[in-house]
Order: C-alpha cells, then sequence, then structure tokens
C-alpha cells in the first residue's frame, strides 16, 4: 500500500490516500523516483520516468544535448518511394481537379497507391482480453509518457523516430477501466495473437487472392508520435501479391490492380489535443484488431485511386467480419508524379475525399520540383545552409538574434537562394512558407503564429523558448536543404478541404524489428481448410452474376455495393426486384429480413415497390399483398382516367408534357401498385390528346 | 547443429535449404505452390519449429515459410546482418565521481540473439553508451 500524500506529510491512512501497488512498483518505482502518483485516490495521475523539476533546467531525460546526439541525416529512400519517371513535366499547366483527362496525369508520371485500414468485428483486442469496440469518453485515470528511438534490428536508427524524438512531446494517456488493462500501458507482455483475429484475416487475404505465409511473425513497427504507449505497433505480414480484377477503374473495365500485401496489426489511439509539447490520447480503440491492405501504385488517375479504395472496401466487407461506422475503416493514400517520391497521405476516413486530396499533392510535387529546378538555375547550394558544428542555432551566421529574453529569444533564420520563393504556391491557397511553417510546428512544437516571412529576402523569423527556437532554426534550414531534391518523403496529414499539412518524415524498414515477446505462430491446414471451405463470393464475381441475371451494368455495381445486396440474394429475385429494392430502401435506416419480404415476389413487378414500402411503414405483408392483388384494376383504371380527364383544368397548363406529368401524378395516387404504370400513360396519352 | 551458416534450422529444413545451395544472410526468392517471397533468409531461433524457413522480407517484416510448400529457392545474394550495437568511447569527466553502473536490462539497451530469439543486455560500458548517450550527461 502506498501512501499518495505522504506520511511525514502528513498523509492519512484512511481509503482516500493510501494505494495499492506491487511491491517492485512501491519501493523501486514509487520510492525509487520511477514513478509518481499524485492527486487523489479515485482518480490517481501516474507519472512514468525519472523525476524532473522543470522542462528547462537541463536535468530532463531528454535534454537537448542528448537530443543533439541523434541528430543524424535521414537515411537515403528506398529505391522503392520513387517515381520511375526522370523527366520532371516542369511546365505541366496548373489545372483545377476535373479539367484533366486520365492522359494529362499519364503526363505527369502521376501514380498512386493505397493503404487501406479495416478493423475487424472480433470480441477482443488483439493482444489482450480486453472488449473490441467499446467506445467511451469515460476518463478513469491518466498516465504520462515520454518517448525514446531504439535500433533496428539492422542496427540502424529509423528518421521518422528520430523525428519524433525531436519533439520532446508530453505524451498523456486518458484510460478508462473498461476498455484497457495493463498489456496496453505496456505493463504486462502480450497474450497470445487473438485466434478469431487470424481467421478474418487469413479470410480476407483468401479473398484477395494473396500468397498467405506459412508462419505468422510478429514485428513491432516503431510509432514514437505517442499513439501507442509501447512505441510500437505490433503487426504481423499475412499474406502477399496477388491481382484484382478492377471492373471500376475509369481506365476501362479490364484493368486489373495489384495487392502488394496484408497485415493484421493493432490499432492505435485516439488523438484528442496536441497543444505546445503535450499531446492526450484516448486508449479505447487501441489494440483492436485491424487489417492494413496495400496496393502497388497502379492508380492512374485520382477517381481510379478513389474506385480502388472501394473495391478494396467491398472485398473485406464480403467477409461479413469487419466493421462498419466512422472510423472503423481508413485509408492512406500513397502519392508520386515524375522525379517526385512517395508521400503518404495519412487517415483519409472517406472514399469521397481521395480525388481532390491526390490531385493537389501531384500539384504541391510538381510546385515543389518548380522551386528545385528555380534554386538550381540560380546556382544555390544546399551547403550554404548549415549550421557547421553550432552548439546552438544562432551561434551560426545564418542565424541573427533579434531580441532576448529570459530563456527565450527571437532569431532571423536567413535561406540563401530562397529570395521571392517563399511565396512560392504549392497547394491551393498555400505557399512554399506553410511546408517551412508546417514543419517547425510538428517538430519544434511553434504554433504558425510564432513565425513570420519576409518573402523578399528569403529569411524567416521565428520565437519562442531557447530550445525551441533552436530546435525550429534547425528544421528551417533542414527544410531548405531538403528544397535541392524537391520532394521530400513524408507523411502527410489529409484535411477535409482537399489540402494537406506535414505529418512526420517517411519511416523506412529501419523501423522493423521482431517482437520477442511472442512466439511465431504457425497457420494449421486446418484453419485454412476451414476458410477455403465457406469463402464468400468476390465482389467482382457478385457483379458479374448480377449482370447475367439481366441487371443493367449501373444498377448491378450499384446494388453489388449495397447494404441490401444479401437480401436481394436471400429473395433470389430477378432485374425487377433489384430496381424495387433500390427504389424503397435508401429511405430506411435498416435492411428487413427477408422473410418479411418473402411474400410479396408474386406481385407484378409495378407492385413490388409500393408493396415493399407498405410493408417497411408497418404494413402486414398478408394484408399488402391482399390490398394489392385485385381484379377489378381495368375498371378503377377507365374509372380515375376519366376523372382526371374531367379535371384536367387544375393543371393551369397547355404543354402536352406538362399536362400529362400533372394528370399521371393524379392517377397515380390512386392507382399505383393495382396498375403498369405503362398502361396508365397510354391510356392518359390517350384520353387527353382526345 | 551448430554450423553457422544454417543456424537454427534442423531438418528438415536444412536438406532443402542445402538442396538450393543456400544459406542464412542469403538473399533469396522463395517459391511455393501459390507464389513467390523475396527477402533475407534470417537465422532461425532454437526454440521455435523445424518446419518454417525464416525470410526478412524488403519491407521489414518477418514471415515464416514451411518447408514442403517450398518449390524452389533461388539465391539472389548475400549480405550478412549483425545486430550489434555501435559501441561508443564512453565520456569520462575527470572532476566527476566514479559510478558503477548496473544494466538491469530492458529493451532499449539490449540487442537482439537471433540464437534465442530474445534480447540480451548490453554488457560493455560502450555498448551500454552507444544505446543510452543520455547517460554522457547524468
Amino acid at each position: 500500500m502506498h501512501h499518495v500524500q505522504f506520511r511525514p506529510r502528513s498523509g492519512s491512512n484512511g481509503d482516500e490516500n493510501v494505494i495499492a501497488l506491487c511491491t517492485w512498483c512501491h519501493l523501486e518505482g514509487v520510492h525509487g523516483g520511477r514513478l509518481e502518483v499524485a492527486g487523489s485516490v479515485g482518480k490517481p495521475r501516474w507519472r512514468l520516468g525519472p523525476r524532473v523539476s522543470s522542462r528547462n533546467n537541463g536535468a530532463s531525460a531528454l535534454g537537448s544535448a542528448a537530443v543533439s546526439r541523434f541528430r543524424a541525416t535521414a537515411p537515403p529512400p528506398s529505391p522503392h518511394d520513387l517515381n520511375p519517371r526522370s523527366d520532371p513535366p516542369l511546365d505541366f499547366p496548373v489545372r483545377a481537379l476535373g479539367e484533366l483527362s486520365p492522359n494529362d496525369y499519364a503526363a505527369l508520371g502521376f501514380l498512386c497507391g493505397l493503404e487501406v485500414h479495416q478493423q475487424l468485428l472480433t470480441q477482443r483486442k488483439l493482444f489482450c482480453r480486453c472488449p473490441a469496440g467499446h467506445n467511451t469518453t469515460r476518463v478513469d485515470m491518466e498516465v504520462l509518457r515520454h518517448m525514446r528511438p531504439t535500433l533496428s534490428e539492422m542496427g540502424q536508427y529509423d528518421g521518422c523516430a528520430l523525428m519524433e524524438f525531436k519533439t520532446k512531446k508530453e505524451i498523456v494517456y486518458l484510460l478508462e477501466r473498461g476498455s484497457v488493462c495493463t498489456y496496453e500501458m505496456d505493463d504486462t507482455p502480450p497474450f497470445e495473437i487473438d485466434e478469431q483475429a487470424v481467421k478474418i484475416a487469413l479470410e480476407v487475404s483468401s479473398l484477395l487472392g494473396l500468397n498467405l505465409v506459412n508462419e505468422l511473425h510478429v514485428m513491432r513497427k516503431q510509432y514514437l508520435d505517442g499513439s501507442i504507449p509501447t512505441g510500437f505497433q505490433r503487426t504481423a505480414m499475412v499474406g502477399v501479391d496477388s491481382v484484382l480484377p478492377f471492373p471500376g477503374s475509369e481506365l476501362g473495365a479490364d484493368r486489373t490492380l495489384r495487392v502488394r500485401q496484408l497485415t493484421l496489426e493493432e490499432d492505435s489511439c485516439r488523438e484528442v489535443s496536441d497543444v505546445g509539447h503535450r499531446i492526450e490520447f484516448r486508449t479505447d480503440r487501441l489494440g483492436m484488431p485491424l487489417i492494413e491492405t496495400v496496393t502497388e501504385p497502379d492508380l492512374l488517375t485520382p477517381r481510379d485511386a478513389a474506385a480502388g479504395g472501394r473495391l478494396l472496401a467491398e472485398v473485406a466487407r464480403a467477409s461479413g467480419k469487419v466493421r462498419r461506422g466512422l472510423g472503423a475503416a481508413r485509408q492512406d493514400v500513397n502519392v508520386s508524379v515524375a522525379v517526385g517520391r512517395r508521400v503518404e497521405l495519412k487517415g483519409v476516413p472517406s472514399h469521397r475525399l481521395i480525388p481532390a486530396l491526390v490531385h493537389n499533392e501531384a500539384y504541391r510535387q510538381l510546385e515543389l520540383l518548380r522551386i528545385r529546378d528555380a534554386l538550381r538555375k540560380r546556382g544555390a547550394s544546399p551547403d550554404e545552409l548549415s549550421l557547421g558544428d553550432a552548439e546552438w542555432a544562432w551561434e551560426s551566421p545564418l542565424v541573427e538574434i533579434l531580441e532576448r529574453g529570459d530563456g527565450e529569444r527571437a532569431v532571423r533564420v536567413r535561406l540563401p537562394g530562397f529570395e521571392k520563393l517563399l511565396g512560392h504556391r504549392t497547394q491551393p491557397g498555400l505557399d512554399f512558407f506553410h511546408e517551412i511553417a508546417e514543419r517547425v510546428r510538428v517538430i519544434a512544437c511553434l504554433e504558425p503564429a510564432a513565425l513570420a516571412a519576409d518573402e523578399e529576402a528569403g529569411t524567416v523569423s521565428v520565437r519562442g523558448q531557447d530550445d525551441d527556437v533552436d530546435t525550429a532554426a534547425r528544421e528551417i534550414l533542414a527544410r531548405a536543404r531538403e528544397a535541392f531534391e524537391g520532394v521530400p518523403s513524408e507523411t502527410r496529414q489529409a484535411h477535409a478541404d482537399g489540402s494537406t499539412g506535414f505529418e512526420r518524415i517517411l519511416p523506412g524498414a529501419e523501423r522493423m524489428y521482431p517482437d520477442t515477446d511472442t512466439p511465431p505462430v504457425p497457420i494449421s491446414d486446418a484453419w485454412l481448410h476451414e476458410i477455403e471451405a465457406r469463402l464468400p463470393e468476390r465482389p467482382w464475381q457478385r457483379l458479374e452474376r448480377y449482370q447475367q441475371l439481366g441487371i443493367p451494368a449501373e444498377r448491378a455495381a450499384r446494388l453489388a455495393r449495397a447494404p441490401w445486396a444479401e437480401l436481394f440474394d436471400a429473395l433470389d429475385g430477378g432485374p425487377e426486384l433489384a430496381r424495387a429494392l433500390e427504389r424503397a430502401l435508401p429511405r430506411m435506416r435498416t435492411v428487413p429480413a427477408a422473410a418479411l419480404l418473402e411474400p410479396l415476389l408474386g406481385l407484378p413487378a409495378y407492385a413490388l415497390e409500393p408493396a415493399i414500402l407498405r410493408v417497411l411503414h408497418g404494413g402486414a405483408p398478408s394484408s399488402v399483398v391482399a390490398a394489392l392483388s385485385v381484379d377489378d384494376g381495368p375498371a378503377r383504371l377507365e374509372q380515375r382516367v376519366a376523372s382526371v380527364v374531367a379535371a384536367r383544368g387544375e393543371a393551369h397548363t397547355r404543354d402536352p408534357a406538362a399536362l400529362l406529368r400533372w394528370a399521371m401524378g393524379r392517377a397515380m395516387e390512386a392507382l399505383r401498385g393495382l396498375v403498369d404504370p405503362r398502361v396508365v400513360r397510354e391510356r392518359l396519352q390517350a384520353e387527353l390528346r382526345a | 547443429m551448430n554450423d553457422e551458416r544454417y543456424k537454427g534450422y534442423r531438418e528438415p529444413l536444412r536438406s532443402v535449404m542445402e538442396r538450393f545451395g543456400v544459406t542464412v544472410w542469403c538473399d533469396a526468392i522463395v517459391t511455393t505452390e501459390r507464389g513467390r517471397f523475396e527477402g533475407l533468409i534470417l537465422p532461425r531461433s532454437e526454440t521455435s519449429d523445424e518446419k518454417h524457413l525464416v525470410l526478412k522480407l524488403w519491407t521489414g517484416y518477418n514471415v515464416g515459410v514451411r518447408f514442403d510448400r517450398i518449390t524452389s529457392i533461388e539465391k539472389t545474394g548475400f549480405r550478412r546482418a549483425e545486430y550489434r550495437i555501435p559501441a561508443g568511447e564512453f565520456p569520462v569527466d575527470p572532476d566527476k565521481p566514479r559510478v558503477i553502473l548496473f544494466g538491469t536490462g530492458g529493451t532499449i539497451a539490449s540487442r537482439l540473439d537471433y540464437r534465442t530469439g530474445a534480447v540480451i543486455p548490453a554488457f560493455s560500458p560502450g555498448e551500454l553508451y552507444g544505446s543510452v548517450p543520455e547517460l554522457g550527461d547524468v
């Protein structure tokens, strides 16, 4: 038992001051200075890591001297991240989305691939027994952590991990008892991987036709942005390499889409806020099983990129074992143009947003290449943008001190060669200075208001605390140096308006190392046979079957994606039912059970839609069928036609087409479901002409 | 058994590797009935089973391929990677008192041991400094 308020400081022995801890955590942790607990027993506030009195006294475990030792240059980009074309289309005109043809995108060297993340419908999280899909905003306690990079299995530091380390963030996790345990907080090793999740991942991999691995090896993928408390995500390769039919492509129905791989991994935290050096995360989603499907860069236009995302979503949903709804599926979109590099747009929540985002990214890369070209023509050099071995940025002649305060200062960073270039447009409404400001915001944790640019002179001034200003000056120069290469490899945050902002440096294979806590998991033949035996229909197979039923191609494509496709199959219907369901169901929140609609199938085609609507509005199927099965249809038709024709003066129009529309509306009010509308139209046409 | 070239591999995989002329640290294309895997052949932990070949794909992921699914292995290169902590020269400040460091493990100050699949702690002062350079600030 530990006294939250220590006894010598007059803490009581009562329940309100005593908290249970294991012996090690109590004696070595709290009293050994490795762990702190404050606040009340009901809502304790834990703090991991050595005690520090203040961030600026240099005693921090993450002091700036330590950071500087990690100031390695980012490794060169993987050849897989380079666009294969080497001729920059520098003269290509600026055009909006919708003004370019597929040939134009080909001229740009546009390439796009997707990484689709899809949560799986399991009972439990991937590596512990906590429930999956338990959304909550309740907070029972908070944990504070810092992150530090570690060497990969090959003895390398990852550039992305180093960048996150430089941000020196305080990371706070908001915990709710019902949705997390000590595993998520890295205080307990993982349990065995969830079998249900492995089976679903194998099923989706089989639907995709991937080459399955025979033994899963859980890897740790470093994530030092704090979104995973352990600092890494556990992830395992399930299958590689397949080719999918891609009937939704705008480049032709015979196109294909190659899938590179499918991995099974844990979901990360939800970010709540990110202000200055403090970032807060909710942990309810953390650890939920997720599959990530990665395509090759086969998507050649912005619209194809969205269509590719839809195709992969349909395959995953065909299993019936994935989560739906907000946040359950998200994609990272990879884009490059000729001479550009793969840039990853993170966490795009909807396929609808993809075309504008990737179009703008293609142009951002083109504009960065134009800036590179301008720098080269001026004879500028990245070597002039180096601080040398200055301990503090302002000891370099490139950085001029404008103002000094207590632990704070304002400086101006000179960027030789960038005169009149900081205002160069990179995205709609944004310029190259925005690229710099974003880097500083993310890495030095300084808001854009702390920065100002003199576009004419090519200088950037920045103010803030000494540590942050030092980091900022280095990042400003680093981003300027990268301009000489053109497009830096990075991941970017996607915004709903189609713009993007810097998120982090693109991580490489260096951030992967084996998880020593989990043994390899052999995939048994029995599991594979079980999965193969009940493998659902693939989306393109379903589409083909619908077309063979005589359903027109576009409606068949919509039906194959519709939530009522299963209902349609259960009712074993044809083109009329497909049409009726499409007209009746989108107005409803839920899809009815097949048994409810089954009695309606004997009705004539024109009666199906009104019958379905009546049943959905509470009508008993038997009475709906009785009401619509009348034998005096022709008599009712003649009577109604006569009364509508007699009232033709109420239409207030002499235009024959408008008059017919009015008359149809009037007549169908009484005849819907009872008489074929085509017959009604013919009779009205004949009578009105007379 | 202790042959470094087949580190951690026993029968039946050892024969498969010999048949196709590959050893650990070979870059290889492994073809199976359903497709192929391209990667670096890693040593296998002695505590794992004898049926799976471990490859590191270029994406950084490791995968296991079962011996009886392998139809061919083509060697494309060789690159021995040893997971070593880059040892640094521990800075000595004569004005500060001498201290004794106790290594108590932990992932940061550790390296991977392929023989057992476990991590083993950094032992020499240089290794410890190489993986935790903040120690120089103490």
